[in-house]
């Protein structure tokens, strides 16, 4: 997975807010998706991400993984990474 | 008489010379001009922003024929294969077309001698100078309540020509169409602009601590609504005059933007254009 270049960031009141560039358009992370769009920086991989998700938020492994996935789906979809 | 770029900040300033300092937002711009006629239209159509000490970049003018087209201005930095780090800026449009070293703070400008040339070229120059200084350029009408500035960002049709005709001769306006915004000394101002809608002249060279940042919404009855800071993000990012695909200069705007919208958001004001009650609810 490859995060798009040109791109910034900044977290105000527990959401993410983060601008891409070119496309001159702000998306907004609420903390679920904050935390995952922190994991794929980092690295991690969809499984792992899921993982860590699970044990953050105290959800099911199960929910964690369809959450991840949907999530990079959308943000495939947006252009953000791919 | 000499043409050429000063070094010393009093001589630059000048009258002797064909030389203008401009202070708007706190910064100062200094313009040495190839003749007296340019200079005079920008000393004439400033005069309230002339300033007398030391510019934090000055500009060699030269003149030059130009179209308008391509209208919207394009700030760049040099191409990377360029030798140093970004040392040149360039600031271009059909009718002007500005190289600044930023290792020195000169540079040149050519650029048609006209004011509204000249005046694009400083709102395009100050698009990219602001967020520098930890501030931003904001489409947006703005004036004084209270002994405090009431900024109301909006894109063209939100409303601020016609908030700012009720406003007038009741408040000190900064202007109806673009309002520069700084934190400085850890508090927000907002900026007397020279920069007003169609190209007009005014503004006086004043500076007042931030109040409140009001989303504009035109309606029958006037109210003043919450305005979440996500919400607020969006407005300032979308009213923040910005000219560069940059990825510092985005960095820079969305931290001001950021901290206005944490900060300094009053909230949503729905007004009726029938009169200038909505004044009472800020």
């Amino acid at each position: 997975m490859k995060i798009k270049e040109k791109l910034a960031s900044r977290e105000i009141a527990g959401e993410l807010y983060i601008v891409d560039i070119e496309a001159e358009i702000l998306h907004a992370l609420n903390p679920t998706a904050a935390f995952l769009w922190e994991c794929l920086k980092k690295g991690l991989t969809a499984e792992k991400a899921a993982l860590r998700l699970a044990a953050e938020f105290e959800v099911s492994p199960q929910d964690a993984q369809n959450d991840t996935e949907l999530f990079i789906k959308t943000l495939k979809n947006k252009g953000l990474i791919s | 008489m000499k043409t050429g770029l000063k070094t010393g900040s009093d001589s630059f300033c000048s009258h002797e010379t064909f030389g203008v300092c401009l202070k708007i937002a706190g910064i100062r711009l200094g313009f040495e001009f190839p003749g007296p006629n340019f200079r005079a239209l920008v000393a004439r159509r400033y005069k309230n922003f002339v300033s007398h000490g030391k510019p934090l970049y000055r500009f060699l003018v030269s003149e030059a024929a130009g179209r308008r087209t391509p209208f919207r201005p394009v700030v760049s930095y040099a191409p990377r294969s360029a030798p140093g780090p970004r040392r040149w800026l360039s600031v271009k449009r059909g009718d002007f077309d500005c190289a600044l070293n930023l290792k020195t703070g000169l540079g040149t400008l050519k650029a048609a001698p006209r004011l509204q040339t000249f005046d694009s070229f400083l709102r395009s120059f100050y698009s990219w100078l602001l967020p520098r200084e930890g501030g931003l350029l904001l489409h947006s009408a703005s004036f004084e309540k209270d002994g405090r500035a009431v900024v109301f960002p909006g894109v063209s049709g939100a409303g601020k020509s016609t908030l700012s005709k009720l406003a007038a001769g009741k408040h000190f306006l900064l202007s109806d169409e673009l309002v520069p915004v700084r934190k400085a000394g850890g508090r927000f101002y907002a900026y007397g602009s020279p920069f007003w809608g169609e190209m007009r002249c005014g503004g006086e060279n004043r500076r007042l601590p931030l109040g409140g940042i009001y989303k504009l919404s035109k309606s029958a009855v006037n109210s003043v609504g919450k305005l979440g800071p996500g919400a607020a993000l969006e407005l300032l990012l979308r009213c923040a005059v910005n000219f560069s695909k940059d990825e510092s200069t985005a960095g820079l705007l969305l931290g001001a933007a950021s901290g206005l919208a944490v900060n300094k958001i009053g909230g949503e004001l729905k007004f009726s254009k029938k009169g200038p009650a909505f004044l009472k609810l800020l």
